[in-house]
C-alpha cells in the first residue's frame, strides 16, 4: 500500500533526525547571501563616508 | 540565547536614537555610539545566525539567509515610511530639511531594499528552485525597487531646490502606496512567498536571534540615515548659498553681474 502523494513530505520529515532538513546543503548559498551584506554594508559606509568629505561647507561660506 | 538580551539591545538603539532627538547637544557622540552598536550587533548577529542558531526542519541550513533578508526588508521598509512621512509634512511646512530627510530616508530605504531583495533571490533559489518568480510579493518589491529608484533619478534632474523638494514629496507620497501593498500581499494572495511568522510561531532562539540582528541593522539604519541627512543638508545650504555653484542651465545669470 502507497501514501498518498501529499504525505510524502510528511512522511520525509518524519524520518529526519533533529537539525536535518528537506533541504540538505545549500551552505552557498548562506555564505553568499551573507557575504552580499557584509559587502553592501561596508561599501555604503565607504560611500557615505566619501561623500562626507566633499559634502564640507565651502571654502567661501566659511 | 535568551530573547531578553536581544530585546535590550533593541531597547538601547532605540533609546539612543530618542536622545540623539531630544537632546541636540548629543548628536556629535551619539551616532558613533549606534555605530558602535550597530558594528558590533552584525558581527556577532552573524555569528549567532550561522553556528548558533538550530537548522530548520524543513530548510535545513538555507533558512540562516533569513537572519539578514527579513531585517534589510524591515529596515527598508522603515526608512521608506520615514520618507513618506517627511513627504507629507514638507508640503505644509514647506521646510528644506523635511526634503533632506526625505532623501537621505529614500536613498537608505533603497539601499536595504536592494540588498533584502537580492538575499530574497539567493534564498529563493535553493528553496523554490528560481532565482525569481512573479509572485504578489516579489512584484511589489520590484515596484518598489523601481519606483524609488525613479524618485532618486527625479532628484538628479530638478536642479531649483524649491521645485525638486515639492516634486519630489509628490512622488514620495504616490511611491508609498506601494507599501502596504508590498507588506500585505502574501495575506490578501495565496502566493509562492510565505506569510510573515510572528514570536509565537518560531523557535524562541530563532526569534531571538532574529531580533538581534534586527536591532544591529536598525543602529546602523539610523547612523546611515542620520549621515546622509547631513550630506543632504550640507549639500542644501551650498545651493541656497551660492546659486553659481548650481549647473550653468539651472538659472538666468543677469547680464550686469556677468
Amino acid at each position: 500500500m502507497t501514501a498518498p502523494t501529499f504525505l510524502i513530505p510528511l512522511l520525509w520529515a518524519a524520518e529526519l533526525k533533529p537539525g536535518e532538513g528537506l533541504i540538505v546543503g545549500g551552505w552557498e548559498f548562506v555564505w553568499a547571501a551573507w557575504g552580499v551584506t557584509w559587502a553592501a554594508l561596508a561599501l555604503y559606509a565607504l560611500s557615505l563616508w566619501l561623500r562626507r568629505e566633499t559634502s564640507e561647507t565651502p571654502k567661501e561660506l566659511r | 540565547m535568551p530573547t531578553w538580551t536581544s530585546y535590550v539591545l533593541l531597547l538601547a538603539v532605540l533609546g539612543l536614537f530618542g536622545v540623539h532627538l531630544a537632546v541636540p547637544a548629543t548628536r556629535a557622540w551619539v551616532w558613533k555610539v549606534l555605530a558602535v552598536l550597530g558594528v558590533g550587533g552584525v558581527v556577532s548577529g552573524s555569528y549567532l545566525a550561522l553556528a548558533v542558531a538550530p537548522a530548520d526542519h524543513e530548510m535545513g541550513d538555507v533558512y540562516r539567509i533569513m537572519f539578514a533578508h527579513v531585517p534589510e526588508v524591515w529596515m527598508a521598509l522603515l526608512a521608506l515610511c520615514v520618507n513618506f512621512g517627511a513627504s507629507v509634512a514638507f508640503l505644509f511646512r514647506k521646510d528644506l530639511s523635511l526634503d533632506a530627510l526625505s532623501e537621505a530616508c529614500a536613498e537608505v530605504g533603497l539601499f536595504f531594499g536592494t540588498i533584502g531583495v537580492l538575499l530574497g533571490a539567493i534564498w529563493g533559489r535553493p528553496t523554490w528552485g528560481v532565482w525569481w518568480d512573479w509572485d504578489p510579493r516579489l512584484t511589489t518589491a520590484a515596484i518598489m525597487l523601481v519606483v524609488y529608484s525613479g524618485y532618486l533619478a527625479l532628484r538628479k534632474f530638478v536642479d531649483d531646490p524649491e521645485k525638486r523638494a515639492t516634486w519630489s514629496a509628490v512622488v514620495g507620497i504616490i511611491a508609498a502606496s506601494d507599501l502596504p501593498i508590498l507588506w500585505f500581499s502574501v495575506r490578501w494572495w495565496r502566493s509562492l512567498h510565505q506569510r510573515q511568522s510572528g514570536a509565537g510561531k518560531m523557535d524562541p532562539t530563532i526569534w531571538s536571534i532574529l531580533m538581534w540582528n534586527t536591532a544591529a541593522l536598525m543602529a546602523l539604519t539610523i547612523v546611515f540615515a542620520y549621515q546622509r541627512y547631513r550630506i543632504a543638508q550640507a549639500t542644501r545650504a551650498r545651493e541656497v548659498a551660492l546659486p553659481s555653484a548650481l549647473p550653468p542651465d539651472s538659472g538666468d545669470v543677469p547680464s550686469e553681474a556677468a
